[in-house]
């Protein structure tokens, strides 16, 4: 009886020794990988620091529009937020590369699967980021017209271009991704599309007296000649 | 040597050079020169390095090619070089305009350089008082603080200047002129830079400009552009310039009758007011917390009472000057987004000086560039440091 449990138990620990050896180096290689691309990701990190603030990213970044500047809005700064942003893409890599070298067949497809999306995944942040900036820089401009032509509703004209910017920045970002493909194809279309009708029907059937009302009432200045116009004795040049 | 730019209206230009060419003779009967057409089209035009030929009296103007870059901002380069290829002793930039209230205005402008020795003459015209605001509020003030000459229209968009500064600025080029429309105020910048003798002559009143006025945003970016960009380029010359003083000056100086009226400046200050509600947010980027608190403390009601203190307008004027030379949004969008505060300033400008004679207003001139000399070294301690937002 008792030979016989000697005997499971030292099967037990045979098996137990050649599962671990058949496991144990993938294991390693994923800990070592992983420890090597916190050490590169850490690297990367103190590198786009040391660069960015060489080159006063947050100042450009400012003047580019991607960030709003000086209005009080705390937020991280741009340097910082790429910094971070690269750091954890390392990460990430790493462990994609470290799933895939476990050599288990499920884990090796989820990380052949995570480095596949990687590239995809980091050109729809840029599609996005430029969008951001474009509609930063387009929501500016619009404003600063749209108070120099004496418009009431110059904010809400911006907010409306920012907003219509941004949107068409997301779905490209999301489409290229490759999530909700025909979703967010579908709900822009049916967002911009529902705008345009709108308008359209406002001005063109039932409210276009009241809209005509509406933009003298509240879009064109009431009283008196736009400054710098003809109708006052003042010379600007 | 006499160009006058053939944009926008090219007709114009070759009637203006023949009535020029006709005065030069009557004028300066000894060495009558020429009076030529600065055109960017190519077809019938010389290159600036050909021989002139001098027309007879009543035959069409030659025309200059000026290159390939369009419109006035080509003019002035094509005119250095060709007047010094020509060997001219003096030449002038002028624009096309009737000039039939003021016979001698040919000869106010050319003769400093001809005979007085002068570099540089910068024209001025008589005005009314609330006429060329920009000048007024801006360029005079901002350049009389800077360079440290007193020059009390620096925006003539004519000028005319001696050889030897033509030689100068053709060896050592910039760039040229910043903008449309920046050429006077970049020559006079470059001769104040190389401390040229410079004169200002009064050449009577000045006809209404052919073609349509800028409007004030376009025609504020466009003259703080062309300063600003002149300020990064000697930044060294002015920070040395403590103060200013007066420049010689030939013709009558004196002011135009005024329009019958007190004008309406409501519509300035409720520019101002929406600014104020919508671009505060950019303006922040540019103005210290002191400068925006006292922009909201401004009494906007009735319009007649809005004032806006010499001082506060003097360093809003630096602050923007700081945020375009460190870029703190794009320089077009920084620049166009002062029209509102500039409307501002113009309307307190009309409320105060609307009552005065000729002689008070010009009073009043005084005290505000007084204001922008005495802020100078707020300018210079923010240009060198700029991240600090001093009180």
């Amino acid at each position: 009886m008792w030979e016989q449990v000697q005997l499971v138990l030292a099967q037990s620990l045979e098996r137990l020794e050649v599962t671990a050896a058949t496991i144990l180096p993938g294991v390693v290689a994923a800990l070592v990988l992983l420890s090597v691309s916190v050490l590169v990701a850490g690297a990367v990190r103190w590198l786009l620091r040391r660069v960015l603030a060489t080159i006063g990213f947050d100042r450009r970044a400012q003047a580019w529009g991607i960030i709003a500047g000086g209005d009080g809005r705390v937020m991280l700064a741009p340097s910082e937020l790429t910094a971070r942003g690269a750091f954890w893409l390392v990460i990430l890599m790493g462990v994609a590369l470290g799933l895939d070298v476990f050599g288990a067949s499920t884990t090796s497809a989820l990380g052949l699967s995570l480095l596949a999306f990687l590239p995809r995944l980091v050109v729809g942040a840029l599609i996005f980021l430029v969008g951001v900036a474009a509609a930063r820089f387009l929501e500016r401009g619009v404003l600063i017209e749209a108070v120099n032509m004496q418009l009431r509703l110059a904010r809400v004209i911006a907010l409306g271009v920012k907003w219509l910017v941004l949107a068409l920045a997301t779905a490209l970002a999301l489409d290229h991704v490759g999530i909700g493909r025909p979703l967010v194809t579908i709900a822009f279309s049916l967002i911009l599309g529902g705008i345009v009708l709108a308008l359209a029907l406002a001005i063109g059937l039932g409210s276009r007296d009241a809209v005509r009302r509406a933009i003298s009432r509240r879009l064109k200045r009431p009283e008196g000649p736009r400054p710098g116009q003809g109708g006052e004795p003042i010379r600007h040049t | 040597m006499v160009g006058i730019p053939a944009t926008p209206d090219r007709l114009a230009a070759a009637a203006a050079a023949m009535a020029v060419q006709a005065q030069l003779r009557a004028g300066f009967p000894a060495n009558a020169g020429a009076a030529v057409v600065l055109s960017d089209d190519r077809q019938g035009a010389v290159s600036p390095d050909e021989p002139l030929h001098v027309p007879a009296p009543g035959g069409a103007p030659p025309m200059v090619f000026t290159g390939e870059r369009l419109g006035a901002r080509s003019a002035l380069p094509a005119l250095l070089e060709v007047a010094v290829a020509s060997g001219a002793p003096a030449c002038a930039l002028v624009e096309p305009l009737p000039r039939d209230g003021a016979p001698e205005w040919l000869h106010w402008l050319l003769d400093p350089v001809l005979r007085g020795g002068f570099d540089v003459v910068c024209p001025a015209y008589r005005r009314r008082k609330l006429e060329n605001l920009l000048n007024t509020g801006l360029a005079y003030p901002l350049t009389r603080a800077l360079f440290g000459r007193r020059l009390r229209q620096p925006l003539g968009r004519e000028i005319a200047l001696s050889r030897r500064l033509a030689e100068r600025i053709l060896e050592a080029p910039d760039g040229g002129p910043e903008g449309e429309g920046g050429e006077d105020l970049w020559v006079i910048t470059q001769a104040l830079s190389r401390e040229c003798r410079v004169c200002e002559s009064f050449l009577g009143p000045r006809p209404p400009p052919r073609g349509p006025v800028p409007e004030v945003p376009q025609a504020l970016a466009s003259l703080l552009g062309t300063i600003f960009h002149e300020l990064e380029l000697h930044a060294p010359l002015w920070q040395r310039t403590r103060s200013s003083g007066p420049v010689e000056t030939f013709g009558d100086p004196g002011m135009l009758e005024d329009a019958a009226g007190r004008p309406d400046v409501a519509p300035l200050v409720s520019a101002f007011a929406l600014g104020w509600q919508d671009l505060r947010s950019l303006w922040a980027a540019v103005l210290p917390p002191q400068a925006l608190l006292a922009l909201q403390r401004l009494p906007r009601d009735p319009p007649e009472a809005f004032r806006m203190g010499d001082r506060l307008w003097a360093r809003i004027v630096y602050d923007f000057a700081v945020g375009w030379r460190v870029k703190a949004m794009d320089r077009a969008q920084l620049l166009r987004s002062m029209a509102p505060l500039y409307l501002g300033w113009a309307a307190g400008w009309v409320n105060e000086v609307a009552a005065l004679d000729a002689a008070a207003s010009e009073a009043r001139a005084e005290r505000l560039c007084e204001a922008f000399e005495a802020e100078k070294p707020y300018l210079i301690s923010r240009w060198r440091w700029p991240d600090r937002f001093l009180p």
